[in-house]
């Protein structure tokens, strides 16, 4: 600082504050003379006693300067300067001496006192003197502040220190991993006060739960005085424990000598349990034995999921993939309809829409050769659970018990008439071994089979003829008729083989031996006594008559009763009906159950089932039909039987749409049956009797129960076998408005011809 | 109870869904045969619910339901499909179907879809049970 002219000097000495000590009066009061013109402010003391006591009292602020002489009563100037410093060291203080005072002066001046004048106060001297100490005031203040400065900088530094103590999990060792230090922090977590940590070994807060070879790792680091970071599980005094994640390291004292270990330490207990909450759950998914997985609105699958998605997509990266490619990269519907459905849920805002989107997803596939079923759940923020479960075996398992029901159906059908299916069996294996060399007639014979077949429930040789019958027909198609070519394809299809898979689920359930055996006939005793009796009396009567008697008498033995062999149709009825989705009463039939027939009827009877099957499909309309026809609404079909003199009649009737008669003219026209002058030639019974035509059939589709035109005519054909005759009746309402049939009756008249 | 209008080609779709709804105590008001004709008898009845045919010649049930919806936003419909018309269904939910019943159609299926479809209906049946 410069020396300042007067006025600024004034300027600046106005300012401040000061005591002036002086003990006597007139000296006091000739230099308040002088000191007045530089101080506004200056409070007087009388000595130095009551200069300090001033001085102590003030309290706001101390004084800027002291004013003071050296010899006065009670306290001199010496000692309350000495006084002042201790107070407050900086203090800025002017002595005014005397000449004789010089010892005094040397002393306060190695006290550290700002300057001194000498007495008396002059102008001249004083101004110099107030220029020294405005420059020392100034210094002292920049050394004040800086004081203040270091002064907070400790401050920060203790709660920093502080902070440490409390937060961090610290602790020194020496090295013997004696504990030297631990924080306030390691004293809260373990439990331990700081008295029964220090000089204790540091594997105090060991948990049993920590492996041994963990704290070799870490001593084979330290040792050599590298850093080990690690989790480590602790002990607490009460037995409880914490998790840290520590970082130790070598400890060097100032001279850089390895003193020991220091340690410090984050609390990672809450990481670590909610890590254990994380891998129970994920342990608990991971053996569900179900794919968990989800994915997000771009289709990116999460980076999670369960195990056993591993082993249904058979892929390590199932991340990396597109969840649709993932799923349904095989098949190009399926992933279509996944894309679209998901877009259509982000793309709607409505919760019930968004679950009706997904109740249409796909919910099975096959992926590696399993079967996947798969749910779908909506999660937050448009993401997408999947839950993927193996149905394989569920699958296989119920293939197989729908199989084993329908074997358990054939078994009980073939059981119950074993003679009907030895007979059966010799037919077809007959025929397989000599088909007819006309079209027709293998047609024909084929299709009672497969209705016979069907109704024995033997599904594999039904299935087998059907798929025969469609070759055949596409055959004669492609090449006209040429019958060589059509056994050729008769052999290469092998009815054989395919007989044989049934033959074998039965021989098996019901033994080889059921196979091997021939027919048996179960004789009551009564016609054996009567046999018996006739051949006794052979001598009394003539021979000739008699054997032709017990000749008779053999036959009827061999004979049916025609209501077992027509009571096959009822479950047959019921059966077809069923299939079809049709109403019908229980067929029930009617006729003298002791009627018997010469098993030569029994191929007719088997072919009757082309009829029934006719009725039930062509006959008989669904319900709202019949409804609107103000029909029953359930349909009726029956089956009597009686004998008329020497012929047994059979009369099949239904009460359902009757006989197209127009759409049958059609049919035969369009099949070569007849010619238009033919038809209009022809009675309307005539007429009918066109259904039992070959290869004609009204239905538009073909079906395995009906359809291709040869049942009928296998009837008639039998029916020609037996110099029997059909009749059809047509029955027309004709009161009512419309002309709906009311069914048709078939009557087949058949000698009895003994 | 509800009004209802049945659209199906088929007669026996028709019956069953008739006998169906009328023993859950509804009444058939209209059957349409075809989408055309579905059109033209939701306005002469104005249903409080459509169970709409997918598949239909002439018009399918999504044009017609489209057509309704243009004219009538508040109309509730919903399809009656078979397995494999999947991606269909979802055309008509967009389009504003409420609901659909997956063939074979039965009481608890149609019951289930109505009840989504009508929220109010469902809270009428949770009373009607409540107080039975």
């Amino acid at each position: 600082m410069d020396v300042l002219n007067l006025k600024d000097l004034v300027e600046k000495t106005k300012k401040l504050k000061v005591l002036y000590v002086e003990d006597n009066k007139e000296t006091r009061l000739q230099a308040l003379k002088i000191l007045d013109n530089f101080f506004d402010h200056i409070d007087i003391a009388v000595d130095g006693a009551d200069g300090l006591n001033q001085y102590r009292q003030d309290d706001d602020k101390y004084y800027d300067l002291v004013i003071s002489d050296i010899n006065m009563p009670n306290m001199n100037g010496v000692d309350m300067s000495k006084a002042i410093l201790d107070i407050y060291h900086h203090q800025n203080i002017l002595i005014v001496s005397a000449y004789n005072d010089s010892e005094q002066l040397q002393e306060l001046i190695d006290i550290g006192i700002s300057n001194y004048i000498h007495k008396p106060v002059r102008m001249d001297t004083l101004i110099n003197a107030l220029q020294k100490t405005l420059i020392a005031m100034e210094q002292k203040t920049q050394e004040y502040e800086e004081f203040n400065k270091i002064q907070a900088l400790n401050h920060e530094l203790d709660a920093l220190v502080d902070s440490f103590d409390t937060y961090v999990i610290a602790s020194r060792t020496d090295l013997k991993g004696v504990i030297t230090y631990a924080s306030k922090a390691y004293q809260i977590i373990s439990g331990y006060k700081e008295s029964e940590l220090l000089g204790k070994p540091h594997n105090i807060v060991r948990h049993p739960d920590m492996p041994a070879a963990a704290f070799k790792d870490m001593w084979d680091t330290i040792q050599q005085r590298h850093l080990w970071v690690g989790e480590v599980k602790n002990l607490r005094k009460d037995g409880t424990y914490y998790w840290v994640k520590a970082n130790i390291a070598p400890y060097y004292d100032k001279n850089k000598n390895h003193i020991g270990y220091s340690a410090i330490r984050i609390d990672i207990t809450a990481q670590k349990e909610v890590e254990k909450l994380h891998s129970e759950v994920n342990n608990l998914l991971n053996n569900a034995g179900q794919g968990f997985l989800s994915f997000d609105k771009n289709m990116k699958t999460s980076e999670s999921f369960s195990k056993e998605c591993l082993s249904i997509f058979q892929k390590d990266d199932i991340y990396k993939h597109n969840i649709s490619d993932l799923l349904f990269g095989n098949d190009a519907v399926k992933k279509e309809l996944f894309d679209d459905g998901i877009s259509r849920i982000l793309n709607s805002d409505e919760d019930m829409i968004k679950e009706m989107f997904l109740s249409l997803l796909p919910k099975e596939h096959t992926l590696n050769e399993k079967d996947i079923k798969i749910e779908y759940k909506l999660l937050p923020d448009d993401k997408f659970m999947l839950v993927l479960t193996d149905i394989t075996n569920t699958k296989k398992l119920k293939k197989q018990i729908k199989e084993q029901n329908q074997i358990q159906k054939m078994i009980v059908s073939v059981a119950s008439d074993k003679n009907d299916f030895i007979e059966l069996k010799f037919d077809f294996e007959n025929f397989i071994l000599n088909p007819s060399k006309d079209l027709k007639t293998l047609l024909r014979e084929l299709h009672t089979f497969k209705g016979v077949f069907a109704q024995k429930e033997m599904v594999h040789i039904v299935y087998g003829i059907h798929d025969l019958e469609t070759k055949i027909n596409k055959t004669v198609q492609n090449d006209n008729v040429n019958m060589q070519h059509i056994i050729e394809v008769f052999k290469e299809h092998n009815l054989r083989d395919i007989f044989d898979i049934d033959l074998e689920i039965i021989g098996s359930a019901l033994g080889d031996e059921f196979l091997e055996a021939s027919c048996s006939l179960n004789i009551d005793t009564n016609s054996l006594d009567s046999l018996e009796s006739k051949i006794k009396q052979l001598k009394s009567v003539g021979i000739e008559e008699a054997l032709k008697d017990i000749l008779y008498d053999f036959e009827k033995l061999r004979y049916e009763s025609i209501y077992t062999m027509l009571n096959t149709y009822p479950t047959s009825v019921k059966q077809m009906a069923q299939i079809l989705e049709k109403e019908i009463y229980p067929l029930e039939i009617m006729g003298d159950k002791d009627l018997s027939v010469t098993s030569k009827f029994k191929p007719f009877m088997k072919s009757l089932i082309h009829l029934f099957n006719n009725c039930v499909d062509h006959g008989i309309e669904d319900v709202e039909t019949r409804v609107k026809s103000e029909k029953d609404e359930i349909g009726t079909i029956s089956c009597d039987f009686l004998q008329i003199n020497d012929d047994l009649q059979i009369i099949i009737s239904d009460d359902g749409a009757g006989i197209n008669i127009d759409k049958l003219s059609t049919s035969a026209i369009k099949n070569g049956i007849k010619t238009q002058d033919e038809l209009d030639a022809m009675s309307e019974d005539e007429k009918l009797l066109l259904v039992f035509a070959d290869s004609l059939s009204t239905k538009e589709e073909l079906s395995i129960s009906s359809g291709r035109g040869v049942g009928m005519s296998a009837i008639k054909s039998e029916i020609e076998k037996l110099y029997g005759n059909i009749e059809i009746k047509n029955n027309i309402n004709k009161s009512s408005a419309s002309t709906c049939g009311c069914g048709v009756k078939f009557i087949f008249t058949l000698p009895l011809d003994k | 109870m509800l009004n209802i209008m049945i659209v199906d080609d088929s007669l026996i779709i028709r019956k069953t869904l008739t006998t169906q709804l009328e023993k859950m105590g509804h009444t058939v008001i209209a059957q349409a045969k075809s989408g055309k004709e579905a059109i033209e008898l939701y306005a002469k009845h104005m249903p409080d619910l459509v169970t709409m045919d997918i598949t239909m010649p002439i018009m399918s049930g999504i044009e017609a339901l489209k057509e309704i919806i243009k004219d009538y936003k508040n109309a509730k419909i919903i399809m009656i499909t078979s397995h494999g018309e999947e991606k269909l269904v979802m055309e008509a939910i967009t389009s504003g179907a409420r609901g659909y019943v997956l063939k074979p159609i039965t009481e608890a299926k149609i019951e289930d879809a109505i009840c989504k479809a009508i929220p109010e209906y469902k809270k009428h049946l949770d009373k009607f049970l409540m107080n039975s």
